[in-house]
């Protein structure tokens, strides 16, 4: 039997979703698929918790071969990542987070453009997965119509808060680990996260009123491996990863959905409310959006990648799959 | 070579290239590119690890608002914010033996309410009351080593950074970890005080200086304070008391978040200065280089501090060390002495944001586990770092009071020396906190 | 005896009494005048982050219009102040250092202690110039490939300015150690002629 040593690596602590599935998961399985036949097994080496690289830093760490495995949130790199961002551009479409990496894993098959996009990163994607299933406001104050949105003080993550921005919101720019303290203190009079986030990280102490706007949710992580040690991996062990990248993928939307769910009751338990927008009200504001997918599209297009193509894929599984899909957002 | 053995090498490699003389931050990061170079054998690879960190080592808003947080620091120092306070805790204390130990830890306290890192603390306190003690026949050890161990309160007593670092990494709510450094920060204030009281009666010559070689007999003869009334000490208290009300009246009334408060403080700072006349154009700009220079050799250190700590990443050092310290014990007291003796020997040479960022991630899933409450070990994570501030070779504190003393025949290892009884207090109040932990909420005090 | 700077002249760093820190870096030519410069835009810097950070706070709390991309030009404003500042930060002997054993060597073997400060000085120069090696490639592909920080229809920022205030603002100190090391190069050799003599 070889042993083949690995460093894992996420600016992530392990308390974080999408570490504790790496742990429970990711690793797990690829440890049982090589004792099958029992040729391979792995010597992990953890760096977890920003110590080889912070949330963000990941990519770079995997180009330069600091790590060999990393997570990385694609969100960070709209500007190396184009293409991975298509699920910021295409809001109120699915909160099927099991379904949506499927469909990502799919099309990163069959347009080369998503691995001529890491060719230069010196690395080789693995599969897509993410957190966010569903986008909903966790606010201070109840919301239940559209109206109550304008003039609101948004916290969020950067692109998607052009989803809300167009219904009156005002977006206050932060990350997950302010939000929390934006809205405690008043700065923010809500946040736009999703419901894992408000159970696991507590929102609902300081924002107990959950507003569903049907926002739905996006792929936001890649499992990666540095190109040098993909390499030297023998093809068991690629399998190995490969699948077991897949089942994270799972694992973590599954767990997304699960605790979501939870998100409502806990939100009731500490004396909020829980609304949900009508469809009347999430169509008029649907399409109040600019043309977020075209526009990317576009600037895409002029590069040479078949974004148009790649679009109209995306939104046609999603149609076939009957998600929700309140704007064809690929048609002009 | 294990992990662990790398560590311990490169740890002694940088304590003997330090006492030579060589940068701390370029000792830092030779010894981490020599590291990784040994253990992976490729260059670029070791390049590469000091690259990365240089750019994308303080590459966010918690170290984006150190510079805000000196520069009101030093507009605080130029405009006289900061001497005020300090006069005031003199004219209430100066009676009592050791009375300007005890203002300088009284006036920290109320300056540590307004600012966010103990650097600006040192910075301010090392020109406003070190002279002041050195005039009036205090040992230059003990005004130096007062100035910075009260500094160490800026950090403990909200707005905080590194209680900032602490609840982002472990997921707590700010507001209560900020509400958590109050009581502390008071116990830690009066445990100085006692600790001065104590060693000025009993053991004077710790605090006075026999020889007097700096001092002005007739400043020493004289009473201060004749004719000084306690509305004109009142009006003092106006300008801090202001500032204070501009930040905690900002930060709870939802203005803007405690990392923000630093850019806001600074603006405020400096219409004051303006409104007082005391700020020329030139002054200005000077104000705004001193603090860039202070915020280079400052990150610039914590920049190396994080291409070592990668480096030790590198070799599996920190999952050794958790791994060590769980099968090492199941009684929680000993991990919590081993966790605390870590934080105190990294404190010796990594910085204290970097010492969080690798040690809590290790040791509060154990400390979870014996059902400890996450604050609580927060807060007494964020004493035992801050003791690492006090600690030679790499102590920040010491070194800002250094650099900020005007008088040069005080040296670096008076300020080490004179701040080891501080430390020693502040392992003190690690141990009170650990046999009553509840004296972390300030509201649990009394029943 | 420590002293946190190499030669024999105090370090005058107070605001209040006026700021000697030009006084305090040798006169080199063209590299003084440079890291001077550089210095002067760290300063800028400074000065921009308190604007942006007071405009994105008041605006926000005030007309409901907080500044787009605060989040982001903080996060490398901090990176820029520092590299802007390292030349002048070394040559100003500011780099943070404990020299009591130097002190030391220098009171017996004056010499000896010339030599240790330049090796110490190269090292550091070496230090630097490593940095900028990985750092040169990274500048031309975040040029080429035109990265930028933030988000689209949001606000987005180029890096390549920030990765080539990074390259420059090392090699510029890496540069300045090296003029320090041919400083105690120079009192070597006059240091031994006064021996000889
Ligand atoms: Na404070
Ligand atoms: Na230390």
């Amino acid at each position: 039997q070889e042993e083949i040593s690995i460093r894992i690596a996420s600016g992530f602590a392990p308390n974080v979703a999408a570490v504790k599935i790496l742990q429970e998961t990711f690793m797990p399985r690829v440890d049982e698929r090589l004792a099958e036949t029992g040729n391979y097994s792995i010597e992990w080496r953890e760096a977890f918790s920003g110590t080889l690289a912070q949330p963000g830093g990941e990519l770079e760490a995997i180009q330069l071969g600091l790590t060999d495995i990393g997570v990385i949130p694609t969100a960070f790199h709209a500007d190396r990542l184009p293409l991975y961002q298509i699920g910021s551009v295409t809001p109120f479409t699915s909160s099927d987070l099991v379904l949506i990496f499927g469909v990502m894993d799919d099309l990163v098959e069959q347009y080369q453009e998503f691995s001529e996009t890491w060719d230069p990163l010196n690395q080789v994607s693995l599969a897509v997965s993410g957190i966010p299933d569903n986008y909903v406001l966790c606010s201070r104050v109840p919301i239940s119509t559209k109206e109550d949105v304008d003039g609101l003080r948004v916290a969020g993550a950067g692109l998607n808060l052009r989803w809300v921005e167009p219904a009156g919101a005002v977006g206050v720019t932060g990350t997950l680990a302010n939000f929390y303290q934006l809205v405690e203190t008043g700065v923010a009079d809500a946040m736009m996260v999703w419901g894992e986030a408000i159970v696991s990280l507590k929102y609902h102490e300081v924002c107990p009123h959950y507003f569903d706007a049907g926002m739905g949710g996006l792929n936001s992580y890649v499992i990666n491996v540095n190109k040098q040690a993909w390499d030297r991996y023998p093809e068991e062990v690629r399998t190995a990863l490969r699948e077991a990248a897949v089942e994270y993928g799972v694992a973590i939307g599954n767990f997304s959905a699960e605790v979501g769910a939870q998100a409502r009751d806990t939100m009731l338990e500490s004396g909020g409310t829980v609304t949900e927008l009508s469809q009347e009200d999430r169509l008029a504001w649907v399409n109040s959006l600019p043309p977020l997918a075209i526009e990317w599209a576009d600037a895409l297009e002029g590069e040479g990648v078949r974004a148009r193509e790649i679009l109209a894929a995306y939104m046609e599984a999603m149609r076939e799959a009957d998600q929700p899909v309140l704007r064809d957002w690929d048609v002009e | 070579m294990t992990g662990l053995e790398i560590g311990i090498i490169s740890v002694g490699a940088i304590i003997v290239l330090v006492y030579s003389g060589l940068h701390i931050a370029i000792a830092l990061s030779l010894v981490s590119f020599l590291s990784v170079l040994y253990q992976s054998g490729s260059t670029s690879l070791a390049i590469n690890l000091l690259t990365l960190a240089a750019t994308d080592g303080i590459a966010n808003q918690t170290f984006a608002v150190i510079p805000l947080f000196v520069m009101m620091g030093l507009l605080m120092n130029a405009t006289g914010v900061g001497r005020d306070a300090f006069d005031v805790g003199d004219f209430v204390l100066h009676r009592l033996r050791g009375g300007l130990g005890l203002a300088t830890v009284a006036s920290n306290a109320v300056f540590a309410a307004v600012t966010g890192v103990s650097i600006a603390s040192a910075a301010v306190f090392t020109r406003v009351a070190v002279p002041e003690m050195l005039r009036l026949g205090y040992s230059p050890r003990f005004a130096v080593g007062t100035v910075a161990g009260s500094s160490v309160l800026g950090m403990l007593i909200p707005p905080s950074v590194l209680l900032i670092v602490y609840a982002i990494i472990t997921d707590q709510s700010i507001g209560r970890m900020f509400f958590a450094g109050i009581g502390p920060g008071i116990i830690l204030s009066t445990v100085y005080c006692l600790g001065i009281l104590a060693m000025a009666y009993f053991i004077p010559s710790m605090v006075f200086d026999p020889t007097r070689k700096f001092a002005d007999e007739a400043a020493m003869g004289a009473d201060r304070f004749e004719g000084v009334t306690w509305g004109q000490i009142a009006l003092k208290l106006l300008p801090i008391g202001f500032l204070i009300f501009v930040v905690l009246g900002g930060i709870y009334g939802g203005v803007f978040t405690p990392t923000e408060a630093g850019a806001v403080g600074a603006l405020f700072a400096t219409l004051y200065a303006v409104l007082r006349g005391k700020l020329t154009l030139a002054l200005f700009v000077q104000t705004l280089r001193e603090t860039g220079y202070i915020t280079a050799a400052v990150c610039f250190l914590i920049i190396a501090a994080t291409m070592y700590s990668r480096s030790l990443a590198f070799a599996g050092v920190p999952s050794e060390i958790g791994r060590f310290a769980q099968t090492l014990t199941q009684n929680y007291l000993v991990i919590l002495f081993i966790f605390v003796l870590i934080v105190l020997v990294l404190g010796t040479i990594i910085d204290a944001i970097s010492i969080m960022l690798i040690v809590v991630p290790l040791f509060l899933p154990i400390m979870l586990q014996f059902g400890v409450d996450p604050i609580w070990f927060g807060i007494i994570t964020t004493i035992a770092v801050e003791v690492g501030l006090l600690t030679p070779p790499l102590g920040m504190a010491c070194f800002v009071i250094k650099s900020s003393l005007t008088n040069k025949e005080i040296t670096l290892e008076d300020v080490f020396i004179g701040a080891l009884p501080f430390a020693a207090m502040m392992l003190f109040v690690i141990g009170l906190l650990v046999r009553w932990p509840h004296l972390i909420y300030i509201d649990q005090w009394f029943g | 005896m420590t002293r946190t700077h190499d030669s024999g002249q105090q370090p005058k760093a107070t605001v209040e009494q006026g700021n000697l820190l030009d006084n305090q870096m040798p006169e080199f030519p063209i590299l003084t005048p440079l890291a001077r410069l550089y210095g002067f835009a760290g300063a800028a810097v400074v000065l921009g982050l308190l604007i942006i950070v007071n405009v994105d706070v008041f605006g926000r709390f005030l007309f409901n219009r907080p500044l787009a991309g605060t989040l982001e030009l903080s996060e490398m404003g901090i990176v820029a102040i520092v590299f802007l500042q390292l030349a002048g930060t070394i040559g100003a002997r500011r780099l943070t250092r404990s020299d009591g054993f130097l002190g030391f060597v220098e009171r017996r073997r004056s010499v000896l202690a010339l030599y240790m400060r330049a090796i110490f000085n190269i090292l550091g120069a070496v230090t630097l110039l490593v940095v900028a090696y990985g750092q040169f490639p990274r500048l031309i592909t975040s040029y080429v490939r035109g990265y930028y920080k933030g988000n689209v229809g949001i606000f987005t920022a180029p890096t390549w300015p920030l990765d080539a205030i990074v390259l420059t603002g090392v090699v510029l100190g890496a540069v300045m150690f090296v003029a320090l090391a041919g400083v105690n190069v120079k009192k070597i050799i006059n240091e031994k002629r006064r021996i000889a003599e």
